[in-house]
């Protein structure tokens, strides 16, 4: 889960927009006590406790106090972001609801994230390559190992954060006088952290098989699911996928 | 034959249930008819393949562009959405 400020809330708080946008919360915190809260709190947990119903948009945002400061935090499940939608403020004595002025917004439909929200979320041309760059010597050289080690399986870390193990098993056709190969990868979920930028999972998934997968072997002669050939089998969140080369 | 539990959000699980009437099988025949076809979409092997076939040839920028391509769409999509969640 990855906490966010939106542009407009990042304006509300007079921080640089270019600056931050495009950063999670958790990396500028300091930059603003509101967005230390916003950080604490739903880092803990991705909704409030105090619900507010939106005028026109059908989803349930939840307010965050901070002094003087009314926000309202809203938990998009499918980017798996919280977003900080924008940030009132509360004059003492005053009758003004902040969260009146928040949603007066959703009816101007300026609350939620808009387009160029989701595109500071997207992964920059630079930092796909640069995962690319990665994937195309790590993933061959992990098979590779894994090869040379036939019933071990071998890890590695891809990219920094794709805990993977590679396992191959070498099995005689004695009919045929041939061998052929078993490979296994696991890929342990979720990543771990760390400075690489990953596409999504399905993206980053096909993009490392694909460097390990030679170009003879078709998709369709590829397994996913099953068991992982360890003692214990596969690990709990594991991504299991299995080919055979002649 | 089902053989493992999948959590599925109410919405989903409501209308497999009712799709898998319609096509007269279980609710576990439609998923795994689900995957094997998403696993054969066109989309899922054009992908696949042309990346095997740039690492193939080293062609880096071609698997990087197409992966950020794809990440400033759902970006797009995912906009798209949260704007129809207006009433």
């Amino acid at each position: 889960m990855e906490l966010r400020v939106a542009r407009r809330a990042l304006k509300d708080l007079g921080l640089p927009v270019a600056e931050f946008c495009r950063r999670p919360a958790t990396e500028y915190e300091d930059a603003h006590d509101v967005v230390k809260a916003f950080v604490e709190r739903r880092g803990q947990s991705p909704v409030g406790q105090e619900a507010t119903s939106l005028p026109v948009t059908k989803a349930t945002v939840y307010n965050l106090h901070h002094g003087r400061y009314r926000c309202l935090t809203w938990h998009d499940e499918d980017s798996d972001v919280v977003w900080l939608l924008g940030v009132g403020w509360h004059e003492s004595g005053s009758r003004d609801d902040a969260y009146a002025i928040l949603k007066a917004r959703d009816e101007a439909g300026t609350l939620m994230p808009d387009e160029d929200d989701f595109l500071d979320l997207a992964m920059s041309y630079e930092e796909a390559h640069s995962f690319v760059a990665q994937v195309s010597e790590q993933a061959p050289e992990l098979v590779a190992q894994a090869r040379q080690n036939p019933g071990q399986e071998v890890r590695d870390l891809i990219a920094g954060r794709l805990d993977v193990g590679v396992y191959v098993e070498i099995v005689d056709i004695a009919a045929e006088d041939e061998t052929l190969e078993e490979i296994w990868v696991g890929f342990s979920l979720p990543p771990l952290p760390g400075p690489c930028e990953l596409p999504a999972q399905l993206e980053w998934l096909q993009t490392v098989l694909a460097a390990m997968i030679p170009e003879e072997v078709s998709l369709a002669d590829v397994e996913f699911g099953g068991a992982f050939p360890r003692q214990g089998g596969s690990r709990p969140n594991e991504v299991v996928a299995c080919w055979r080369s002649f | 034959m089902a053989t493992k539990v999948i959590r599925a959000p109410e919405a989903v699980h409501s209308e497999v249930h009712a799709a898998a009437r319609v096509l007269g099988c279980n609710p576990s025949e439609l998923l795994e008819r689900a995957w094997e076809s998403f696993r054969q979409s066109p989309e899922f092997a054009e992908d696949f393949d042309l990346a095997r076939k740039a690492f193939s040839v080293g062609d880096l920028d071609l698997v990087a562009s197409r992966l950020h391509d794809q990440s400033i769409e759902r970006a797009r999509q995912r906009a798209a959405a949260v704007a129809a969640l207006r009433r």
